[in-house]
């Protein structure tokens, strides 16, 4: 037999060993692992396992405050909803706790340079920061200290208070535009009020509405529950859009942006006329009615007289009224002048300090009785360039804000430091950020905002550790104190010290009651707070009796001359978008992969209006106004008014963890005049 | 040996005038099936949502102008399943016991015959690799998986909530959950309380009584799909949307 | 006289035939001991007592424990109590500092696949042995037999190649799910199993 190994062999051995094979289970076994192989690449995310617990807290992103039950594994939240009872959280406490691991996530200090509209951030020591701070604090001649508080109410807030007191001309500056701070304008009929005036939207059974978003967050969602159950409230809401809150309304009056202040003065006249009663508390001002009529402040504002008519009717006839102005979530306030046009129908109804209308709500206790504090002053209050060292503090949130409004304020070479958890937002204009901690990676009081006859606080408690690199602001404040000399009152370290002394005060005064628990001594009230429980007191009644000081109507008399701008550009963003200067990235499924909701830097204009400015949709245009010019990009709507640019803030890429590229600037920028606050500002638009 | 259970038919009844449009189903559906967010250059063709608000208007001019939200997600079709007809590998079929269609992103091979085939755009393809930022993946549910790219996914109105109100209640000796335990995550965070989810075949139930309003209809009924998802409006023009064309992101009625 | 091509198609196919059986078991498999040693015959013998829903239970809300955590061996053996290599190892390196031991997994499935123990033990009245084999009464922990290519283990397949049963409790692929379902009735679909 020959023995030379030949190709016919090897093909012939092959044939065998293909056969041969086939009869063994290696070729199946290896098809099926190859499947399973192609399906748990290593690269696809597990989701985690471990111990699974149910913990309760309280959502601290915006002042609701909404109870919160969240699922964790391993002890990492990976559910949050409402506890029982509660109303449902809204998209961002649902996915609030994606935060701590945003990718625009700060986990040490930095110093922020701007360079080509962009941030560009270097790690600094923390020590570094405090040491600049407090050296700028101490030195003379560089300007008054400021503190931006964008969550006044805090035991941490009462920190900064108290730091600021012996600094002469210090201040601490309330968040501009937060919901219920247009009542903060009351201050001008009762300077020396001691609380906080609030609307007591609970028991009102009509209310005029100046684009207050009943609807979506004021009053908790009592008030919206009261909307959609048709249990009689009333509500006429004045509004330049068909919001939610006007859809759900009794009467929707789509007054022009800038024109409610003429609105609220026709609603006067007609009162005045109706009843003498109200004419003798309004007798500054009656000339100014006599010439603002109804159909004069009907024609201004671009609606039917008979709307006017009908508000002023339904005040009439429903003895727990009152007429609420109502901040924007982008745009903040109406301008002081307006604001004091529709409170001054609270005073000439006279619903102030009465059930369902304008009452006041004390504070809540200081962390310690009696202590030096620097005073509130509001951001238009403050003089131009007068600001040498401003701390913007976004430790548990912000609003968005137009920052030129802010860096007006400031002296030319001040110092700004922001305290943020993100490198985003209010944080990339300050030159210094020192990093807090996240949403439940610390623990947050949640004290409610004015826009409820309540007071309330509620405690949450945080669910993951934080950060190594985030400092507690509280103790920030301690370090800056050390730092420039300062003495502070109270012995106290971290916020929750801080918050612990409060808790005790609060036990101690004896009002209010605990919702959702028991609690017999000072520790047992903050457990049960911590565990979800919210302490709240109860409206107080005293009818007020104010009136309309000539200097008012000197004021008021200027709306007479409200000029038809030819177009105003007016800020839109979300309810829930609002609060906080990063989103969860599943935002995107909002904002990005659907058509739900459009994207920041949109220009929406009514298609009326972009035939006459020669607009077309898809297309670049440039706004221009007196703070600035944008890029937008056009889009066509029915739903926006004639003669109006709704122009959309955000998120931005940046806000929704999309993109590296920390651009400072924000659409929102370009709104804003000095001292009217940017809710409406004019503006001129033409294709780029 | 097993014992006869009792055949469901799960179905959702949506308010359209309780909807305001926030998104918060949206929302809550993403966190609770791991949906990945998207990568920079997705847009509303290439989005993943298997709950999508989609909006119409009554094509008024200011200040006449009306828009109605309408969240679509699957509509569980009972008749002709035109999804199910379509799939070559098998990777959709009904429940018999609850009437839910599912979809196995396991056995789907990405031909998107059945996206072709869906009337309503339910269907969503995974054009990329789920990535999340770093150190996110710890809150992912552990409870449902997490596709890779190349698969379609759909609404299974929260397949793995029912899995565990079933795990409950054979824990307790039931072959009968409660229906207190089984609520799909859009149905729960619906701050409207516009979703009402529930059994279609429970004549006493709330959804079966909201489906048998005067104001009720389903979407292209007119297919003949049986669609287990019906809306609600007392406005005549919402009502008649049922007939419109459903695209990426509103409902157009087909003039002419 | 065999033709010479006969003769080597049969070399092949011997070749072939001996290294599927044979060599490729073993080549597939690799075999990974267990980080500790534990012996169910002792806990649940004569001299500890407890029994399997002492450390695998199922819980109210119908989860099932799985495998013990670190926390349920502590009570007992905070110290040793005998004078086992593995029993100073289990307080040394896992109890004191708290850390969970990282068992291997004989029944891990992939990610979607589901699978609740609830109605299988309580509604269908199964017992342990039926699926994971007289597990409960070893002495040691067998080493995991991990397939190199998926990272399962060959308890998934099978220990018979064929899938030809000859043990009861081996094979925990859907077949071996879809055939006791189908034996007893159980009107399946796809997302009673799938997540």
């Amino acid at each position: 037999m020959k023995t030379n190994v030949t190709r016919r062999d090897m093909l012939t051995l092959g044939g065998g060993v293909a056969v041969g094979s086939m009869l063994t289970p290696a070729p199946w076994l290896l098809l099926d692992d190859l499947a399973i192989w192609t399906q748990n690449w290593k690269w696809i995310p597990v989701p985690p396992k471990g111990v699974r617990t149910s913990q309760k807290t309280v959502c601290s992103l915006c002042p609701a405050g909404c109870a919160v039950e969240a699922g964790c594994v391993g002890g990492i939240p990976v559910a949050l909803r409402a506890a029982a009872d509660g109303a449902p959280l809204c998209s961002l406490g649902m996915t609030g706790h994606h935060l701590a691991w945003h990718p625009a996530r700060l986990t040490a200090p930095v110093r922020v340079a701007a360079s080509g509209g962009e941030a560009r951030l270097t790690a600094v020591p923390r020590e570094a920061i405090v040491r600049e701070v407090a050296d700028a604090m101490r030195s003379q001649g560089r300007g008054t200290i400021a503190v931006l508080d964008f969550r006044p109410g805090r035991g941490v807030s009462w920190a900064w208070r108290n730091l600021l007191a012996g600094f002469e001309g210090a201040a601490v500056i309330p968040a501009p535009g937060s919901p219920g701070s247009g009542l903060r304008a009351m201050r001008g009929f009762a300077p020396d009020t001691q609380g906080e005036w609030v609307p007591d939207l609970d028991h009102a059974t009509a209310i005029l509405s100046f684009g207050a978003p009943l609807a979506d967050g004021w009053g908790g969602a009592r008030t919206r529950a009261r909307l959609m159950d048709g249990t009689g409230l009333r509500l006429i809401q004045v509004e330049p859009a068909r919001s939610s809150t006007a859809a759900l309304a009794t009467r929707w009056i789509p007054a022009r942006p800038g024109s409610e202040g003429a609105v609220a003065l026709g609603v006067a006249s007609a009162l005045a006329s109706a009843d003498p009663q109200i004419a003798s508390r309004c007798e500054e001002i009656l000339p100014l009615l006599e010439r603002l009529t109804p159909e004069r402040a009907a024609e201004i504002a671009g609606i039917p007289a008979e709307s006017i008519f009908e508000a002023a009717q339904m005040l009439l006839d429903h003895p727990r009224s009152l007429a609420v102005p109502g901040e924007s979530f982008a745009g903040g306030r109406f301008d002081p002048t307006t604001e004091l046009a529709i409170l001054s129908l609270n005073v000439i109804l006279g619903r102030i300090g009465a059930e369902g209308g304008i009452v006041t709500r004390a504070p809540l206790a200081d962390p310690v009785d009696g202590a030096h504090l620097a005073p509130m002053r509001e951001l238009d209050e403050t003089p131009d360039a007068s600001i040498g060292v401003l701390i913007v503090d976004a430790s548990a949130g912000e609003e968005p804000l137009p920052w030129p409004s802010v860096a007006r304020k400031l002296a030319p070479r001040a110092l700004a430091v922001a305290l943020s958890p993100f490198a985003a937002g209010s944080s990339l204009h300050a030159g210094r950020v020192i990093s807090v901690p996240a949403y439940l990676e610390a623990i947050h009081e949640v004290p409610r905002a004015c826009d409820v006859a309540m007071a309330a606080l509620s405690i949450s408690r945080p669910l993951l550790a934080a950060r190594v690199g985030s400092a507690d602001p509280a103790s920030v404040v301690r370090e800056i104190a050390a730092s420039a000399g300062v003495e502070l009152e109270g012995d106290w370290s971290s916020t929750e010290e801080l918050i612990a002394l409060r808790t005790a005060q609060i036990h101690r005064s004896g009002v209010g009651r605990l919702e959702g628990g028991e609690a017999g001594s000072p520790d047992e009230l903050r457990d049960a707070m911590l565990e979800g429980a919210r302490w709240t007191t109860e409206p107080v009644y005293h009818q007020i009796r104010m009136s309309i000081s000539t200097e008012m109507a000197h004021r008021l008399a200027t709306i007479e001359g409200t000029r038809r701008e030819d177009l105003v550009v007016v800020p839109r963003t979300s309810p829930d978008a609002a609060w906080s200067a990063v989103l969860s990235p599943l935002f995107t499924k909002l904002h990005q992969e659907s058509g739900l909701r459009r994207e920041g830097g949109v220009a929406v204009v009514n298609p009326a209006t972009a035939r006459e400015k020669r607009l077309r949709p898809g297309q670049k245009a440039v706004i221009r106004t007196a703070q600035g010019r944008v890029v937008a990009r056009v889009e066509v709507d029915h739903a926006v008014m004639p003669d109006v640019i709704e122009l959309t803030v955000g998120p931005t890429p940046l806000a929704l963890g999309q993109s590296r590229n920390r651009v400072i600037s924000n659409s929102l920028d370009v709104c804003g005049s000095s001292g009217t606050g940017w809710r409406c500002t004019p503006a001129a638009i033409e294709e780029a | 040996m097993v014992g006869e259970e009792r055949v469901a038919r799960y179905g959702m009844v949506i308010d359209l005038d309780r909807c305001n449009g926030c998104g918060a189903c949206m929302t809550a559906c993403a966190v609770e099936n791991n949906i990945p967010p998207a990568q920079p250059r997705v847009n509303e063709r290439t989005g993943l949502t298997s709950m999508r608000v989609h909006r119409a208007s009554n094509h008024r001019g200011f200040p006449d102008h009306e828009e109605v939200f309408i969240p679509i997600s699957c509509q569980h079709c009972g008749e002709h399943t035109p999804c199910m007809s379509v799939c070559p590998q098998n990777a959709v079929d009904v429940n018999p016991l609850t009437g839910v269609v599912s979809q196995i992103p396991a056995r789907c091979l990405g031909c998107r015959y059945c996206m072709a085939a869906c009337p309503v755009h339910a269907r969503y393809f995974n054009w990329f690799d789920p990535e999340w930022p770093e150190g996110m993946e710890r809150t992912l549910n552990p409870d449902v998986s997490v596709r890779m790219r190349g698969v379609v996914e759909k609404c299974n109105f929260c397949h793995s909530r029912y899995q565990a109100a079933k795990a409950k209640a054979a824990a307790a000796g039931s072959r009968e959950i409660d229906p207190a335990d089984y609520v799909p995550a859009c149905v729960e965070a619906c701050p409207s309380g516009a979703i009402v989810f529930g059994d279609l075949s429970d004549p006493e139930s709330d959804v079966a009584l909201a489906a048998k309003s005067s104001d009720a209809f389903r979407l292209l009924e007119s297919l003949g799909t049986d669609p287990k998802v019906y809306y609600l409006s007392e406005r005549e023009w919402v009502r008649r949307l049922g007939g419109a064309d459903v695209t990426r992101d509103s409902l157009e009625v087909h003039r002419g | 006289m065999i033709p010479r091509n006969y003769l080597v198609f049969a070399l092949g196919m011997a070749a072939a035939l001996a290294g599927g059986w044979l060599a490729f078991p073993r080549a597939l498999y690799r075999t990974v001991e267990q980080p500790l040693q534990f012996s169910h015959a002792v806990h649940v013998g004569e001299s500890v007592g407890m029994a399997c829903q002492d450390c695998h239970s199922l819980a109210e809300d119908g989860r099932f424990s799985g495998l013990p955590k670190i926390d349920l061996c502590a009570p007992c053996h905070t110290d040793p109590m005998g004078d086992s290599e593995n029993e100073k190892k289990l307080v040394e390196s896992y109890v004191i500092p708290n850390v969970e031991i990282p068992w291997l997994v004989y029944a891990r499935q992939p990610e979607n696949a589901y699978f609740a123990h609830a109605p299988h033990l309580v509604l269908a009245e199964l017992t342990c042995e039926q699926c994971h084999g007289p597990h409960g009464e070893t002495d040691t922990l067998r080493p995991l037999e991990q397939n190199r290519i998926t990272g399962y283990s060959r308890d998934i397949w099978g220990r018979s190649l064929t899938r030809v049963r000859n043990a009861e409790g081996e094979g925990m692929k859907m077949s071996d799910c879809s055939s006791c379902h189908r034996d007893r009735r159980v009107r399946e679909s796809c997302l009673t199993c799938h997540k």
